[in-house]
């Protein structure tokens, strides 16, 4: 454990003011580092039933085992804490690239946990050996954008890394994000207002070693020169096929290839989870809008994902998630107005995807006479209106009238604005959808189903769709492709997005790479556009540490992650029924479209979940991880401790 | 004599500010990373709700290296196959006259060591500008850095000319 490590947690306690450090190397054996510690010291530092919002509540932010380390990607900090978003709540956890996860580690530390609640306003400012809790009074009111620059000008340092909270997250709204250069994410943001906790402020010269300094050089050649293939390759095949792209070696977050992919395939939602067709689609297209708006792109790796646009008389700013098919879901054809509203999230501190669907929710409300403009402050809710979209964005992060109660989600405003509304909300625990259908992706539908984070949407990577290639003449693409699943999983099902079958290796393994990537603080797009997963992970790992794993010995600390997150939701009292998607999915069938028709399966659907939770070492009836499970990854301490509340499932019958 | 030798030219405007650079020049000479003790630094500086104006900072190898002029020990020297610029840390007393000198702030004295450090172009194949995949660095030879300036500036304003008049650009489609 000699590399890689920045050697160091250190625990803040607001309330008293008490700082204190242990070495990481008391759980650096057991659970390697990033989200894996994360997950394990919250299930440590906190009981079952403390609310998100009190001060016993642990904010853990952790910076991965790569991180800070020079290898490419390795970028990212995690924070874990109970998301005030779900409801019932829930573990909560956000990932971000950035500057904050390797500065921390030059600072000297691996994970940060916070605890208490101060008594005013507080920024943390951490530089190397000195933390300071900082009075931040005047910080407090102050949006994202401004947050940012008096702290750099009251430290005297423009390269401090920043995570912060805007307006949002002081006024405890539950969709609150906590924002790290311009990225923000899972809502998170409300914990930190309810702690009083405006900023967290690090700064770090020390270094970090390294096993093999020049393999690490090395290995980001081949990892650059795999990522500059793909690109190019993926142009040519644009010239060839006739699809539009950005310019090489423009790649912002992949925006040009999926847009094309979701219009081509017709997969996209439109309007309030309807279908594909709607005759404004092609005025909202990204590659256009980037030619005209993208300043330059930013980021946090060669890659630089992030596009800084420029749109005259709203101003400058970053675009985030999803930037093109979130006005798809309220027919904005007005892209102008939908970064106008991403930059307002993003000073507010609050997440667009967010606000996307509750407005969506409630045009479609509108329309249905459900509701009138009397309910919304007067701003009558019609499709395609970008002052709609912004009313509801300043209302929300302000509490203004009918946003106080969205502010406390979307089942609160529900609540008040009758059955016939609250009929129409779709939303797992609380947290809507992005603009991501199920109906047709069965191994997403499963994935999004039983994560542990109460996810949106959980990423499903090996699927092929049809559409496009066969439109196009590609049939041997296709088929080649369904033999090679064959070959892999016995039939080609379980690569066709809407089949039922062998889905659930899929959804494990999608599971794994989260979670490996997210305890290497690596970024997934590196493995997944440099070409090659395992492997490379596998020998960025040796290069940092000098420790060769091999990939099931990695999977089992991912597997460590997940089976402590999944530890903490039991511990809270969740069962199997807490991990559904809406009835909507299983209820009403896509209404037009090559996939019109599809809806969820019950039954089958229920039976691949069996299948997860019985591959998982967990018990169907109750979805509780088996004791042998826990054992099995040397969690014994945690089988015992919820044994005692009575949450391990009952043993069976020997057959 | 500069014939033949290269030089890092900086294009600030292509930074996007991941300071990649800082993290793989100081595995290169450090063995760690530790963008602390890095020979190039990317100078961040944020402006509202615009992200960050980025300058990547680095020794350009200057014609009269004042660096090397006011040095009292005599303990910089080029290097022959390159023209880098090299310190030689046996010398080196940590006076910091180069770094009061330098009009770049482009050296700096190791707080460990006290011996000054500065960029010597990897020995003529500088880890910096292979990693920078916006190609805000590039190597370029010396005498031609003054055209491959032109060269961008023309590249820009074409850029914008076709924005204005609505041209389709070579490279983007529809």
């Amino acid at each position: 454990m000699k590399y890689g490590y920045a050697g160091n947690i250190l625990r803040i306690n607001l309330t008293d003011e008490k700082i204190s450090k242990t070495p990481t190397s008391e759980y650096a054996r057991d659970f390697l580092g990033g989200r894996a510690i994360n997950a394990k010291l919250m299930f440590e530092e906190s009981k079952a039933g403390v609310s998100a919002f009190d001060p016993d509540n642990p904010v853990i932010i952790g910076a991965g085992l790569l991180v800070g380390t020079g290898i490419l990607g390795g970028v990212r900090h995690e924070i874990t804490t109970r998301s005030p978003e779900q409801v019932p709540e829930g573990f909560g956890n956000v990932g971000s690239g950035g500057t904050f996860g390797p500065e921390m580690k030059y600072a000297g530390y691996d994970h940060i946990v916070i605890k208490g609640k101060a008594k005013k306003p507080v920024y943390i400012h951490i530089e190397n050996d000195e933390i300071s809790i900082r009075d931040a009074s005047a910080l407090w009111g102050k949006g994202i954008f401004e947050t940012n620059k008096l702290i750099r000008e009251e430290l005297g340092d423009p390269e401090v890394a920043i995570l912060a909270i805007g307006q949002a997250g002081e006024r405890l709204v539950r969709v609150a994000t906590i924002d790290h250069e311009y990225r923000s994410g899972t809502a998170l943001g409300a914990v930190w207002g309810s702690k009083n906790l405006k900023a967290v402020v690090v700064r770090g010269t020390k270094g970090i070693k390294v096993h093999d300094a020049e393999r690490i050089l090395e290995l980001n050649q081949q990892m650059l020169s795999g990522i500059e293939k793909k690109l190019k390759g993926y142009i040519e095949w644009c010239k060839e096929n006739g699809r539009s792209y950005l310019p090489y070696p423009k790649y912002v977050l992949g925006v040009d290839a999926i847009d094309e992919y979701l219009v081509q395939e017709e997969k996209a939602v439109t309007g309030y989870f309807k279908g594909i067709e709607w005759d404004d689609l092609e005025k909202t297209r990204a590659v256009p809008y980037l030619m005209k708006r993208l300043v330059r792109q930013v980021g946090c790796c060669p890659l630089s994902c992030i596009g800084l646009l420029k749109v005259p008389g709203v101003g400058t700013s970053v675009m985030r998630c999803d930037p093109f098919w979130w006005p798809w879901q309220l027919y904005l054809t007005d892209l102008d107005r939908s970064f106008e509203a991403t930059r307002l999230c993003a000073d507010y501190g609050m997440d667009n995807q967010d606000i996307a669907t509750p407005v969506s929710w409630l045009m479609q409300l509108y329309e249905d006479g459900i509701i009138t403009a009397e309910d919304t402050d007067g701003v009558p809710m019609e499709w395609g209106s970008g002052d709609a979209l912004i009313h509801v964005i300043h209302a929300v992060a302000n509490r203004k009238g009918f946003g106080d109660a969205l502010a406390d989600g979307i089942l609160t405003l529900a609540k008040k604005l009758g059955p016939k509304a609250e009929a129409l909300v779709i939303h797992r625990r609380g947290i809507v959808p992005n603009s991501d259908e199920f109906r047709n992706q069965t191994g997403v539908a499963l994935g999004t189903s039983v994560d542990t984070t109460c996810g949106r949407e959980n990423w499903y990577g090996d699927e092929i769709w049809d559409k496009h290639l066969k439109e196009t003449g590609r049939e041997s693409e296709l088929e080649k492709a369904y033999a090679d699943a064959r070959m892999a999983y016995g039939t080609e099902k379980a690569i066709i997005p809407w089949e039922y079958e062998r889905k659930v290796e899929g959804v494990i393994e999608a599971e794994y790479f989260e979670r490996t990537t997210d305890i290497f603080g690596r970024c997934f797009f590196i493995p997944k556009y440099a070409g090659h997963t395992g492997p490379i992970e596998l020998d960025a790992c040796k290069a940092v540490t000098g420790i060769d794993f091999d990939e099931s010995q990695l999977n089992t600390f991912a597997e460590k992650a997940l089976t402590l997150e999944k530890a903490y939701n039991v511990r809270e009292g969740f069962i199997r029924e807490d991990e559904e998607i809406d009835k909507f999915w299983f209820n009403e069938p896509i209404p037009d479209g090559p996939h019109k028709g599809k809806v969820l399966d019950r039954a089958k659907f229920e039976k691949m979940k069996d299948e997860y939770y019985k591959l998982r070492g967990w018990d169907t009836e109750t979805s509780w991880p088996e004791r042998e499970t826990y054992e099995r990854l040397g969690l014994k301490d945690v089988a015992n401790s919820l044994q005692k509340l009575g949450k391990l499932p009952k043993r069976k019958k020997q057959t | 004599m500069t014939k033949g030798f290269k030089v890092i030219l900086v294009d600030p405007d292509k930074c996007t500010s991941c300071k990649q650079c800082e993290k793989v020049c100081s595995l290169k000479h450090e063995g760690e990373c530790n963008p602390a003790l890095s020979r190039i630094k990317v100078m961040r500086n944020e402006i509202m709700g615009q992200y960050f104006v980025t300058v990547p900072v680095l020794c350009q190898q200057c014609e009269i290296p004042m660096c090397k002029e006011v040095c009292p020990v005599e303990a910089i020297y080029q290097d022959p196959e390159t023209g880098a610029y090299l310190v030689d840390e046996e010398r080196c007393i940590g006076c910091r006259m180069c770094v009061i000198s330098c009009p770049l702030g482009a050296i700096e004295v190791d707080p460990v060591k006290h011996t000054a450090f500065k960029c010597d172009l990897c020995g003529g194949d500088p880890e910096c500008v292979k990693v920078c995949l916006a190609g805000a660095l590039t190597f370029v030879d010396k005498d031609k850095v003054g055209f491959s300036e032109r060269r961008e500036a023309l590249k820009k304003l074409s850029d914008r000319l076709v924005l204005v008049a609505g041209m389709p650009s070579e490279e983007a489609t529809e």
